[in-house]
């Protein structure tokens, strides 16, 4: 008798405890299948309106607030209490949100570097220390492809609150160059050369005028100073291409670039013995 | 000839172009003093020679031109002076095929390519404004009866609606807006009539025509930099003229 109840209890029950899962799994899955669409549509919606990075964030944290009401919703089904989730949540989050506190102020730093654009990905910048083109602003970090080919990850709180050089920013970019002459030489003469190579420079600008002049006589050489104004996308070239032609221009016509030289004066005459085959004495 | 295939070997100013068929293939070559200066091979494509905007040599850095007048131009208070100028162009060498096309080269025909900042004058050596392609162009009352190869016929009117004397020396033109057309199987090319209206001591509004200055001119296959905008006809002057 007893053995047929238990049969027929476990019958009941197990029925039932199956049909609850059914019933959970089809609420998972329905629930995560509609925010998957969600998802997608807000992402499409928003792609067009924000930049992609800010679309993309904000559509994976609206997926993952969903799936965490459906798995809610999914137990409350099945007959499971969610109070004292609620209230052993609540406490979780003080413990969470304190562990995470310099995950989530990363995160905040980076919703507000998508939103205010201070760099976008593609631009040149120069940050703590670091000078390379943005591949990735994500919502902890910012990704920088380093001159030299490192890929370099600083903290967005570190962006917002260092300083941040935005090359690409810029409407032009000034470089400058020091040239020496030997003393010897015409500084006018010097200047005409390194006036012509600069003129018929394409990237040099018109407007503001090159600034040429002798700005050092130091010990070795007359210093002159070359600074040009140059569109920013063509800065690095103009730089190398520059210096190049000035030097080739001034060579050519004779203009000697000194080197460093000494020039050691004694003030008595100094002995000099020649020696034959050994010390002396 | 613009508007035409490339069918043989020709000189355009210091550059000599070569376009050699073998079946379906094209390699084109372009010269500068005997030597290759672009080289490209393609397959199946027509390529022909257009006139085209100065902002595409040595690269693409800027969609505005700003023209320097080579004599300065006063207007007197509330008139209106018309006058024509002639625009630096480049040529530049299209490759078509159903209906789409691309520049495969631009064949630049001045001898200096300069750029200029065009923006708020500063006292403390910083800068601002936008980056212009820098050209010095002649101007003239008269309609030219020759333009040479490499410049493109335009038509200014400058308005004013200042009650003094207004001294214009340079026009900043945008791209966009601007319209090259030009005539088949011909060098002339001209630009559709542009009007610069000078609002205050300071500021102008540059305002393009729709329609070019010479009868029976086709319009130029605008390329993606250069698309004219859908909306505003107009470019603006802020920091002088």
């Amino acid at each position: 008798m007893e053995l047929v109840d238990l049969i027929r209890n476990l019958l009941l029950y197990g029925g039932e405890v199956v049909f609850k899962v059914a019933v959970f799994i089809a609420v998972l899955i329905a629930g995560i299948s509609i925010s998957v669409v969600i998802k997608r549509a807000f992402l499409k919606f928003l792609s067009t309106r924000v930049s992609n990075a800010i679309a993309s964030n904000l559509s994976r944290a609206l997926y993952y607030v969903m799936v965490f009401i459906v798995v809610a919703v999914a137990l409350g089904t099945v007959g499971i209490d969610l109070t004292g989730f609620i209230i052993a949540g609540g406490f979780a989050g003080i413990v969470v949100g304190v562990a995470l506190q310099p995950v989530l102020s990363n995160l905040f730093a980076g919703l507000y570097l998508m939103i205010e654009k201070t760099i976008n990905v593609g631009e040149v910048v120069e940050i703590s220390g670091n000078a390379g083109e943005v591949t990735e602003i994500s919502p902890i970090f910012t990704r920088i492809r380093t001159f030299d080919g490192f890929i370099v990850s600083v903290a967005n709180t570190q962006i917002i609150s260092g300083v941040t050089k935005n090359f690409s920013r810029a409407v032009a970019r000034r470089v400058e160059f020091r040239i020496g002459i030997a003393y010897r030489e015409d500084a006018e003469k010097a200047y005409r050369i390194i006036k012509g190579v600069v003129d018929e420079h394409p990237y040099v600008l018109v407007n503001p005028p090159p600034d040429i002049f002798v700005s050092n006589l130091g010990q070795g050489s007359m210093d002159i100073t070359v600074r040009v104004w140059t569109p920013p996308q063509v800065a690095y070239d103009t730089t190398k291409d520059l210096l190049w032609r000035m030097k080739k221009a001034l060579s050519e016509s004779g203009v000697e670039i000194p080197y460093t030289q000494v020039d050691v004066w004694f003030r008595s005459t100094l002995s000099v013995e020649q020696l034959h085959g050994g010390r002396p004495g | 000839m613009f508007g035409m295939e490339i069918s043989e070997p020709l000189v355009l100013g210091m550059h000599r172009i070569d376009v050699t068929r073998v079946g379906e293939g094209i390699l084109y070559k372009r010269y500068r003093n005997g030597v290759i200066e672009r080289e490209i091979l393609a397959k199946n494509v027509t390529l022909k020679l257009m006139p085209i905007y100065p902002i595409f040599y040595p690269r693409f850095i800027t969609r505005y031109i700003l023209c320097e007048f080579s004599t300065p131009i006063y207007v007197p208070p509330m008139e209106s002076i018309a006058l024509y100028m002639h625009l630096p162009i480049d040529i530049a060498v299209y490759g078509y095929k159903n209906g789409s096309f691309t520049i495969i080269d631009v064949v630049p025909m001045h001898r200096l390519y300069k750029y200029t900042l065009y923006g708020p004058p500063s006292k403390y050596g910083d800068v601002g404004g936008v980056v212009a392609r820098y050209c010095r162009t002649s101007t003239s009352l008269e309609k030219p009866t020759d333009v040479e190869v490499g410049f493109c016929l335009s038509q200014i009117e400058i308005k004013s609606r200042l009650e003094k004397f207004t001294v214009v020396s340079k026009l900043l033109l945008d791209s966009s807006p601007l319209a090259i057309f030009y005539k088949l199987g011909s060098w002339r090319c001209c630009t559709q009539h542009i009007m610069m209206m000078i609002s205050s001591t300071s500021a102008a509004v540059v305002e393009y025509g729709g329609q070019p200055i010479e009868s029976g001119f086709k319009a130029l296959d605008e390329p993606e930099e250069a698309k004219a905008p859908l909306i505003s006809s107009r470019s603006e002057m802020m920091w002088g003229y």
